[in-house]
């Protein structure tokens, strides 16, 4: 959908307002003041599990400095979280998901106590004045533990097994599997992993004239959130004010309102004061929602030529101890997503969300796609193996070939575009995978073992493939002094000001200055936020909206000053011109000369979501000796539709990618069998540090896509999407080239050392 | 963090004399001791600092061949003053946390903390470092007593080691993931009257010598020579999230193998 004209769009440009940020000038929640500020510390169960004996805060309330505490008891008029999202065909009753734990604690982390205090150091002090009484019961933080018979109940009243999701004809698959030439199977284990923000989260409520409540908080959906405190504290929405400024990282975990955010409001009033928290690293590692977890047994049926004739999945996944609004929704949400690239006549999935006792899941970066994808492509390397043919080979023999678009797979999404064939053709040149052979024999004269491994991905964009999308805001407003454009989907670190900028000058022509709002649900009226790689599909498609409303305002001004015809008018470029003469005014010179303002807004979704695509090329090294595994190249074919700004794609892949490598090779929350969080700070959860990634190429690979207005696919999850199954493929391969392995991430140095040693791994 | 009363004394007397009081506690470049502050794990009513007192810095050659370094000197100093001279031992300087961990943590704060994956352990078990304090001069076959343990006595102050220059050594690290201190590190170092091979990171009883690697490497200083010894006992070594004592114990032998091949 590459339009003639556009000349902003397309165009590398680095991100406005970087400066701020490289001089520690960013306006973080935490950074804002407030006159009077309480600061209010959560104390949290170090149990995982047990009744509440005893929770005794007299002395803390008279300590010296407290404002309030508060306690489960506390809690009068408030309604718990409601649930955002439910599995498509399954019925779930929510759960009593209060801010504080009432007569039992779930999971090790849980806030059981909110104090009010003058300073930190005075609701330190007095939380240690607090006598917490917890009766001791067993935990469970595994999922397949917990769906057992006489597991421990994390909720006494019903079961843990949460929902059961089969999706698909079991029938035809089973049939299919009858008659297939090879059936593979294997367990695979997904790591749990936490997103690890760079500023953990925060929130502070300040009381405003009238009974309203402002809260300033770091969120990717300032909008959601104000919903979602509303609901929780039983207020008109109209009440409450979010507002963010800078974020330091959302990835989906920032998408919707936390405990906290409900305490400090409910503070806020109660007292009349502004009330302020601030989450320490440890309180974002136990509170902080966490992701992708699962176990599943995956079959892929193939026949003798290695074509997929089905593929089956049945898993089990942890949703945490509480039912958070997305906590059902990573493991769940893209199940269709499973087949990936190819084309696999049958699909059957069953996936089941158990209750462990843990903090709850919610979507991060990928949500559903990196595991979805991760499954496929390890699959298609098993059958690889197993068939004695060449994982590229076995890809283009089995993908969905670019004339076949739009292509309907098994349950129901709709690829309109995208060259599968041709992004692994550019990683498989880009990677000179011809010439791995010769590498590897290298690396074995230095006693190292060389791995390759490859990734085609696709992840449905903006909420799925399947039926109209979430809707997005956008307004736009152009005068004399300057343009001014307010949406609901705000930046996170993204870069959303420079590419917003591009696309208005492209879409009017507009040279001139361009204001963006978002992040204030008082200054932006409505909105979504900014989450599942939507933001130009989705305010992009708002703005072409409310931008097109625009260009037919100005068509009657020009036709005015003109004084021709409305009919006789064409706009290219910014300018109006008279058919057949040479008067022409531009956009600009109509607000600039003539006084003229114009504003139209659009609250609107598009009718379908977009499909990002591409294939992942990652190359590593194994020292046999250590189990330590050095990534040595890597590459990407991105198809993300209209490329608005490639330098701003490519650090958005980059990103991806290192979040995914992170997974794939360091990251892991690990749990004790009393459900104490053991990696529960950077001492011991590993994060991928600069000095651990290679080079990653960005090639551009675009397919537009004719599901928004912009032709523009996600660019924001990709990346990880792909990174999974690429460095655990790679490391699987260098494994198999020593008859070890294969694997389940993370791919630590002491697992790969167990896994070439045939050692229980730890 | 709890308040405290803080004390930066100039002399290693008036040290002595501040650290005499009651629940006070020695403060080095505070790598340790701040994080665990900022927890509120400990709660001393007195902070000693010793990072103004001159005569406890600096790093010289001595008469005998050794290298004194003040206790009070930084990880950044070392790295740089010890290059010509020692550098095995620059190099593990250089190689302990990141530049700003380096320009505060002290070598007399890391082996009075004796924290089991700290590097500088290795460093003076493995030459015979002599830990000299504001009382005595302890040999560090005597110093070291178990994880977090030490020969130090309530108020007692490293004020200077003395590490024996070796005719070759180096130390290799193999970094835990996350924190990226020692998984297992092993400090080699070649005299004229033999081999020491002393690792930290591994053991449940903190850095200690492995004696079979010495008696072999003082014959032949070769990494063959430790190809042919056994791999140490896993049962009593560290076993957590990064690695079981079986996996530290063969990284002890892979290590010290790659130590004396990298020895200079």
């Amino acid at each position: 959908m590459q339009a003639a004209g556009w000349t902003r769009i397309g165009k590398a440009q680095t991100r406005d307002g970087d400066d701020l940020l490289l001089r520690g000038e960013g306006r973080f929640a935490g950074d804002a003041r407030a006159e009077g500020a309480l600061w209010l510390h959560v104390l949290r169960s170090d149990h995982a599990a047990g009744e509440i004996r005893a929770l005794d805060v007299a002395a803390a309330r008279e300590a010296p400095g407290v404002h309030a505490v508060y306690t489960g008891a506390d809690q009068d008029g408030l309604q718990p979280f409601a649930l955002r999202y439910v599995p498509a065909g399954c019925e779930v009753a929510p759960t009593p998901f209060l801010p504080l734990a009432t007569d039992r604690v779930r999971f090790a982390g849980e806030p059981v106590a909110a104090i009010v205090a003058e300073s930190r150091d005075a609701a330190l002090d007095a939380a240690e004045l607090i006598l917490l009484d917890i009766a001791d019961a067993p935990a469970v933080t595994d999922a397949r533990a917990a769906a057992v018979d006489g597991a421990p109940r994390v909720w006494a009243d019903r079961p843990n097994l949460v929902f059961t999701q089969e999706l698909g004809d079991r029938a035809a698959f089973e049939e299919a599997c009858a008659s297939a030439d090879h059936v593979l199977t294997a367990r695979l284990e997904i790591s749990r992993v936490a997103a690890v923000a760079l500023e953990p989260r925060n929130a502070l409520a300040t009381p405003l004239d009238g009974g309203r409540l402002h809260l300033r908080t770091g969120t990717q959906a300032p909008h959601r959130v104000k919903g979602e405190v509303a609901h929780v504290l039983g207020l008109d929405p109209g009440r409450i004010v979010v507002e963010a400024e800078h974020t330091g990282g959302s990835f989906g975990m920032r998408n919707g309102a936390y405990p906290e955010d409900v305490l400090v409001l409910m503070a806020a009033a109660r007292l009349g004061r502004p009330v302020r928290w601030q989450a320490t690293r440890s309180d974002s590692f136990l509170s902080d929602t966490q992701s992708r977890e699962m176990s599943v047994d995956a079959t892929l049926a193939l026949d003798a030529d290695g074509r997929f004739l089905a593929l089956g999945v049945d898993g089990y996944a942890p949703v945490g101890a509480q039912l958070g609004q997305m906590a059902m929704h990573p493991m769940s949400s893209n199940m269709p997503g499973i087949v990936g690239v190819y084309r696999t006549p049958v699909l059957h999935t069953v996936m089941r969300g158990v209750f462990v006792n843990t903090m709850h899941m919610a979507p991060y970066r990928g949500a559903g796609r990196p595991e979805a994808i991760y499954i496929m492509e390890r699959m298609v390397d098993l059958a690889a193996a197993a068939l004695g043919l060449d994982p590229a080979e076995l890809r283009r023999r089995n993908m969905i070939p670019a004339a076949a678009m739009p292509y309907a797979t098994p349950l129901g999404y709709v690829y309109d575009s995208g060259d599968f064939e041709a992004a692994l053709d550019t990683v498989l040149t880009a990677g000179d995978w011809a010439g791995f052979a010769d590498r590897r024999a290298d690396s074995q004269a230095r006693g190292m073992l060389r791995g390759i491994g490859l990734a085609a991905a696709i992840e449905p964009a903006g909420g799925g493939p399947k039926g109209a999308q979430l809707p997005e805001f956008a307004r736009i407003e152009l005068d004399a002094s300057g343009a001014r454009l307010a949406t609901g989907s705000g930046d996170a670190g993204q870069g959303h000001g420079t590419v917003f900028r591009q696309v208005l000058h492209d879409l009017l022509g507009w040279d001139g200055d361009v204001t963006v709002v978002a992040g204030d649900t008082d200054a932006v009226p409505k909105g979504v936020g900014t989450f599942g790689s939507r933001t130009m599909g989705a305010a992009g498609h708002a703005m072409a909206t409310a931008a097109r409303e625009i260009i037919a305002k100005a068509t009657a001004q020009a036709a005015r000053h003109l004084d021709v015809p409305e009919g006789e008018i064409a706009f290219a470029d910014g300018s109006f011109k008279a058919r057949g003469t040479n008067r022409v005014v531009t956009l600009h010179e109509l607000c600039t000369a003539q006084g003229a303002r114009f504003e139209a807004e659009a609250f609107v979704a598009t009718d379908a979501g977009t499909l990002p695509n591409g294939a992942h090329l990652a190359e590593v090294e194994v020292d046999p000796e250590t189990g330590a595994v050095q990534v040595l190249s890597y590459c990407v074919a991105d198809d993300v539709g209209t490329v608005i700004n490639p330098l701003l794609v490519e650090g958005q892949v980059h990103g991806g990618v290192a979040q995914g490598l992170g997974q794939a090779l360091y990251e892991t929350l690990t749990y004790d069998e009393t459900g104490a969080l053991l990696s529960g700070s950077f001492m011991d959860y590993a994060l991928p540090r600069a000095d651990d990634l290679p080079f990653i190429a960005v090639h551009h690979s675009p397919t537009p896509t004719r599901a928004n207005a912009l032709g523009a696919k996600g660019a924001g999850e990709s990346g990880t999407v792909g990174a999974l199954p690429a460095v655990m493929n790679a490391v699987c391969n260098a494994l198999a080239s020593a008859g070890a392995g294969p694997m389940d991430m993370p791919a630590t140095p002491a697992r790969v050392w167990a896994a070439l040693n045939r050692k229980e791994t730890p | 963090m709890y308040n405290f009363d803080l004390v930066r004394p100039t002399s290693i007397d008036e040290a002595v004399a501040a650290l005499g009081e009651e629940e006070a506690q020695p403060l080095g470049g505070g790598q340790t001791l701040i994080p665990t502050l900022k927890q509120r794990l400990a709660m001393p009513s007195k902070l000693v600092s010793l990072t103004a007192i001159a005569e406890m810095k600096g790093v010289c050659k001595t008469d005998d061949n050794a290298l004194a370094i003040g206790g009070g000197t930084n990880h950044a100093t070392v790295a740089q003053e010890a290059a010509a001279d020692f550098p095995g031992l620059a190099h593990l300087a250089a190689n302990i946390g990141d530049p700003a961990v380096r320009s505060r943590g002290t070598i007399g704060g890391s082996l009075a903390n004796n924290d089991p994956s700290a590097c500088y352990p290795a460093a003076a078990l493995g030459t015979g470092a002599t830990i000299k304090t504001n009382k005595r001069e302890i040999a560090a076959d005597d110093y070291f007593q178990g994880m977090f343990a030490t020969a130090l006595e309530e108020g007692e102050i490293i004020t200077e080691v003395r590490l024996p220059i070796p005719e070759a050594s180096n130390y290799q690290k193999f970094e835990q993931p996350a924190s990226r201190f020692a998984l297992v590190g092993v400090f080699v170092a070649k005299y004229a009257d033999g081999v020491r091979v002393a690792v930290t990171g591994a053991s449940n009883d903190g850095v200690f010598r492995w004696s079979e690697a010495e008696a072999a490497l003082s014959s032949d200083f070769s990494a063959g020579a430790v190809d042919g010894l056994s791999t140490p006992d896993g049962s009593g070594m560290i076993s957590d999230l990064h690695g079981s004592g079986d996996y530290r114990a063969h990284l002890v032998k892979v290590l010290t193998k790659r130590a004396v091949a990298a020895a200079s």
